[in-house]
């Protein structure tokens, strides 16, 4: 059984521009401490896929389709059933550890509040768990650093705090939206070695949100691709990187220049810009900028279909792998 | 890409960027924090010059002290043989015509109540006042069409386009008044991975038709080496190590620049799974209290008692510049917690 299983997930927010059509039917199932990273460019709704799953959508965002967690419903839980889940067998981390730290607390009362409400543990060992997490995530001298408040860390230290907190419950599925966007490649590759450490020793399940390529082929089991809302394409690192079936994820892949490879030529570009989506075209979101684009691409959109094993794609056209 | 060519459109020597922090209270005298220590380079004529380094390394600094923007403590800055550094106000305004910078937020650098066509226009009103209205339109419209702009937009506001766009609007601004120098600050690194290459390719052609010198500010190390001529690396404002892209990309000699490079994810699994990521532990120093001898030996594996007690200079070696004690030196593999 999967840990998590999400169908035909749909997101959309009322505005006063009209309806925006954030995540038009994603569907994908995710094992016990695998690693996914879903990719895509702003936009794409690769963060409010996975704010949906933890019922953190805005005000004006409704949702549908299905979110199973070990095989229970959680789409649209009320808040008080849904923190059973979230937080404890679920959470979160996010790209700016400073927004979702408080900063007027410090480090002990934010980690120790979460044992108390959820495991219910005494303020004794609600600290020295918590001391024994900071210890996980390398944070040098965590017995005096524990009592400081979030602003006397530096920007790695912080998101090492964020992932401690995350895992205090020792959740099976950890999802983090951007996790090392904000921090120099230095302190990146710090934090990816964390998480894979994470996922060694904890078991934990990820879910990677990233914008970066390389990031995914350093880090992850598979991928899945998302382009104005929709998915593109799924498959494991090898189906993604080296077989796409996808226009998108391949001019994604040509588009970025690479440090292993001599520069000064021309990079091979996507023309046009990504579609709004207040206004999603009828057919395939990625048509109009398509090098394969034939008129059924304009009219209707492509289905999701198997091509390998547990590889899919949404494309008219069958490219060669 | 054409080689460039030698005959150097700027000349950056010794140069000093310092800002004064206040105090931790009013009682504490303030502190003097040195942003961009002793640098020295030439870019030549139709050459682009990458800059890299983590935030804080003084990459920022670098390039306002270039412009003037901040004030210059200490050094020179020629730009075409005629001195930019001990300018009065005046004289200062009249040469920024010939050097133009580039930001990263393209929105927040054009201003909203500006038309497109008024945002490109202003550096042709305040320095070419004589143009008339027509004789602009038509500069603006050429400058448009340059960059990728249809000329129908002229009338139409930033908030209306994409990122992708206003960086254009950014560029052919920067472009209108023909320079000889543009600095980029982080130019692609707010776009998303496809625009970011229309844009690069945008500023190559650019650069070629235009023989323009770029100075090519980014973290990004994948995109500097792509466009770059040649690369700086800088570590708490001093440079580390500077020569040709590929001689630095493919065998650094400089600890920290083999750090960098070892850290930048490649697109490619079969390349990045179970490669060595971290090679350096810890984040940056402060910059108001750097270690003493060679300010990266703190995060150094190769660093003794000679990097502690005496800074490296920077000197030529193996066909570049490079500031370390142990230069080429290929630190042991480590393992452990990070």
């Amino acid at each position: 059984m999967p840990l998590l299983e999400v169908d035909r997930l749909v997101v959309r927010f009322d505005t006063p521009d009209g309806e925006v059509e954030a995540v038009n039917g994603i569907s994908f199932a995710l094992e016990p401490s695998e690693v996914l990273a879903i990719v895509g460019e702003s936009g794409s709704g690769k963060s409010q896929t996975v704010l949906s799953i933890m019922g953190l959508l805005a005000a004006n965002g409704r949702c549908s389709g299905s979110v199973r967690y070990r095989d229970e419903e959680i789409l649209n839980l009320p808040a008080a059933q849904l923190n059973r889940y979230r937080g404890d067998r679920i959470s979160m981390i996010f790209q700016d550890p400073m927004t979702s730290l408080n900063p007027y607390l410090t480090v002990a009362r934010q980690m120790v509040e979460v044992l108390v409400l959820h495991k219910g543990m005494s303020e004794t060992d609600a600290r020295r768990t918590a001391l024994e997490m900071l210890d996980a995530v390398h944070i040098p001298d965590a017995r005096q650093r524990i009592d400081r408040y979030p602003h006397e860390f530096s920007g790695g230290m912080r998101q090492r705090v964020m992932i401690a907190i995350a895992l205090l419950c020792r959740p099976d599925l950890l999802i983090a939206d951007e996790p090392t966007t904000a921090l120099d490649v230095t302190v990146q590759a710090q934090i990816l070695e964390l998480l894979s450490e994470i996922r060694r020793e904890f078991g934990t399940a990820i879910i990677l949100i990233t914008h970066d390529l390389g990031v995914v082929a350093g880090s992850c089991d598979r991928a899945l691709v998302m382009y104005g809302g929709q998915l593109m394409e799924y498959g494991d690192l090898e189906q993604i990187f080296h077989h796409s079936r996808h226009p998108y994820t391949r001019g994604l892949l040509r588009s970025v220049p690479r440090l292993d490879q001599p520069g000064l030529a021309r990079l091979e570009t996507i023309p046009g810009n990504p579609p709004s989506l207040l206004a999603l075209p009828v057919g395939c979101p990625f048509a109009a900028r398509c090098e394969y684009q034939e008129p059924r691409c304009l009219e209707q959109r492509p289905r999701l279909e198997r091509v390998g094993d547990n590889h899919l794609k949404a494309c008219h056209r069958d490219l060669l792998p | 890409m054409n080689d460039p060519s030698p005959e150097a459109v700027l000349q950056v020597r010794d140069l000093s960027v310092r800002f004064r922090i206040p105090g931790e209270s009013l009682l504490r005298p303030s502190r003097l924090l040195e942003a961009v220590s002793a640098v020295s380079f030439e870019l030549g004529t139709g050459e682009t010059l990458g800059v890299v380094g983590e935030s804080g390394c003084g990459k920022s600094s670098l390039a306002r002290g270039i412009l003037g923007l901040v004030p210059v403590a200490e050094g020179t800055v020629d730009l075409s043989g005629r001195p930019l550094t001990g300018l009065g106000r005046d004289a200062l305004r009249q040469r920024r015509r010939e050097a133009q910078m580039i930001f990263q937020d393209p929105l927040a650098s054009l201003n909203p109540r500006m038309t497109v066509g008024e945002i490109i226009a202003e550096p042709l009103r305040v320095f070419e006042p004589e143009l008339d209205r027509s004789g602009r339109r038509a500069r603006v419209e050429e400058m448009m069409s340059r960059v990728g702009l249809g000329t129908s937009l002229i009338n139409r506001y930033p908030h209306e386009f994409s990122g992708g766009q206003c960086q254009r609007i950014g560029i052919a601004r920067a472009l209108i008044l023909k320079p000889s120098l543009i600095i980029c600050d982080e130019p692609v690194s707010a776009l998303d991975v496809s625009i970011q290459a229309q844009i690069v390719n945008l500023l190559m052609d650019i650069q070629l038709d235009l023989g323009l010198s770029l100075l090519f500010i980014a973290h990004d190390l994948s995109v500097v080496r792509h466009i770059s001529h040649r690369i700086m690396v800088m570590y708490l404002g001093r440079v580390v190590e500077i020569g040709d892209s590929d001689h630095v990309c493919d065998e650094p000699m400089h600890p920290y620049t083999r750090a960098l490079i070892d850290a930048v994810p490649v697109p490619d699994p079969a390349i990045q799974q179970g490669a060595p990521h971290v090679s350096i532990l810890g984040d940056l120093p402060s910059p108001l209290d750097p270690p003493s001898g060679c300010a990266f030996r703190t995060r150094c594996p190769l660093a003794d008692a000679r990097c502690a007690a005496e800074r490296p200079a920077l000197r030529p070696y193996e066909g570049r510049m490079v500031a370390c004690h142990h230069p080429g030196v290929v630190p042991p593999e480590q393992d452990g917690p990070l």
